[in-house]
């Protein structure tokens, strides 16, 4: 949720403002992207702990929200400089303030959009095993990838209890493709067009 | 792909026109980006130089001691090396069967639709909990062995994960199985702005199959190159989860990534400092390759367009 209203926000900023900064500002996304994250997790780490955030969902998410924000604002980018201007001008010109425009105008144009970056995201932080493995390990606050891990360090080599495991972490996400694979695959193709 | 082209954003708006909208409205996606992305990056880079444990209150500077280390300890040279090689055969591979797919499901065949989920369901699914199912059929007594001996190919039989010989080609197999549907998209994608006509066209003029699909399709799919190859090389460096449930690093070091020896030095052995020269070496390696993809690859796109 976050990452999409977040996100919307800051790629409409980025493509409207039109100044020389939006492009700075438009490649420290990018950077964001191919940046991988694995040297910023032990400052990330000591810094949560500290925050008492280590081991609770309310961490993960802040986490995965900042984690994914690049990608998104990527997304949203490459589709609001294809949207006509016409509309935003004319809310504008009829005494819509900015806010008004974007809330009313501009994210319901990003319908499509929405779809595509909710079900990316959320399908590759559900099965994302990196983060919460770190950052969740040991706590109460487990989720899917990290149970099915621990399953079977339990019980190495009982093959048909860890499909029992396999079977529950994946069933879900078929279920979710079957109903979603066009927004999946659209999803994935739409960095292309950009 | 305007991974580089900033000009294409600043078309979007004049100096002066109404439809500015101040800066400070992206702050918040900003702020997330930098509290996550960037500031405990340029932390973590003051770690690599350092000797901290992860618990005591002030790391010392050693200097370049850490680096020493990964070139000098086993496990942590076999992690630079794995990770070398696996992306390299991988990124090569996955992008071949992509490209192999995309052509030959562009086509009006009847069961395309089917046939493309197909070939993308395996990269939506938890990569440990697929991991754990190749573990099923490349063990000992697995699927696969138990099928060798059937067809009588005994000697074929190996332990496939735990032969240092074999684990790495084995990885690889599983990695193309799981991105080359990936991979797919992009270059379906792709292919959409490749029109008939101009095929027809060239057909016309007496092209052959191939030259058509070389001076036609790969030109035009550049774009796709680009995005394809840059994921693919990330997603290789960063291979973590799939190694953890295929082989766990083993048998002893041969499978060890720069990614599974970030997470056992710094969160395992408390080796933070180490840890933290490590992911510097991964980061460093997927800048320089990506970046490098980025301009060569952009250069050529514009030289087709």
């Amino acid at each position: 949720m976050g990452v999409v209203t977040l996100g919307s926000l800051g790629a409409w900023t980025l493509a409207r403002s039109g100044s020389r900064l939006s492009t700075g500002l438009y490649m420290l996304f990018v950077i964001g992207i191919i940046m991988p994250l694995e040297l910023g997790i032990i400052p990330l780490y000591a810094a949560m702990r500290h925050l008492g955030l280590v081991g609770t969902a309310h961490g993960m998410i802040l986490l995965n929200v900042g984690h994914y924000m690049p990608l998104s604002v990527f997304f949203y980018a490459s589709f609001v400089r294809a949207l006509p201007k016409e509309y935003e001008e004319a809310a504008r010109v009829d005494g819509a303030s900015l806010f008004r425009t974007f809330v009313r105008v501009v994210f319901p144009m990003l319908r499509p959009v929405h779809g595509s970056v909710a079900v990316v995201i959320g399908l590759i932080t559900w099965n994302e095993f990196f983060l919460p493995l770190i950052f969740l390990a040991g706590s109460d606050t487990q989720t899917l990838p990290l149970g099915v891990y621990a399953f079977v360090g339990e019980f190495s080599a009982q093959w048909t209890l860890i499909f029992a495991a396999v079977t529950i972490s994946i069933v879900p996400v078929l279920a979710f493709f079957l109903f979603a694979q066009r927004q999946l695959i659209h999803g994935f193709a739409g960095g292309i067009r950009g | 792909m305007p991974f580089l082209s900033g000009r294409k954003l600043r078309r979007g708006g004049t100096r002066g026109n109404p439809l500015r909208v101040p800066w400070i409205v992206a702050f918040p996606s900003l702020a997330f980006t930098i509290a996550i992305h960037f500031l405990p990056v340029v932390v973590g880079l003051w770690y690599a130089f350092t000797d901290w444990d992860g618990l005591s209150p002030n790391a010392n500077w050693i200097g370049l001691a850490n680096f020493r280390t990964i070139f000098a300890h086993p496990a942590t040279r076999s992690a630079l090396w794995n990770t070398l090689l696996i992306t390299g055969v991988f990124v090569v591979a996955v992008n071949v069967a992509g490209l192999a797919l995309a052509v030959a499901l562009n086509r009006s065949v009847k069961s395309r639709h089917v046939l493309r989920s197909l070939f993308f369901l395996p990269f939506v699914l938890m990569p440990l909990a697929s991991g754990y199912i190749w573990r099923y059929i490349f063990d000992y007594t697995g699927v696969l062995n138990r099928f060798l001996q059937v067809v009588g190919l005994e000697e074929w039989v190996r332990p496939w994960f735990a032969d240092p010989s074999t684990v790495l080609w084995t990885i690889v197999v599983v990695l193309i199985w799981q991105y080359s549907g990936l991979a797919m998209v992009f270059y379906l994608a792709g292919l959409q702005g490749v029109s008939d006509e101009l095929w027809e066209a060239a057909a016309i003029d007496g092209a052959s199959t191939w030259m058509r699909f070389r001076r036609i399709t790969v030109p035009l799919l550049a774009p796709a190159f680009t995005v394809s190859l840059v994921f693919t090389t990330i997603t290789g460096f960063r291979l973590f989860d799939q190694i953890i449930a295929l082989t766990g690093g083993g048998p002893v070091y041969a499978s060890e990534t720069l990614a599974t020896q970030v997470w056992k030095q710094s969160f395992v052995n408390g080796n933070f400092g180490l840890g933290s020269a490590l992911a510097l070496m991964l980061t460093g390696l997927i800048v320089v390759v990506a970046v490098t993809q980025l301009v060569v690859l952009g250069r050529r796109e514009a030289a087709a367009a």
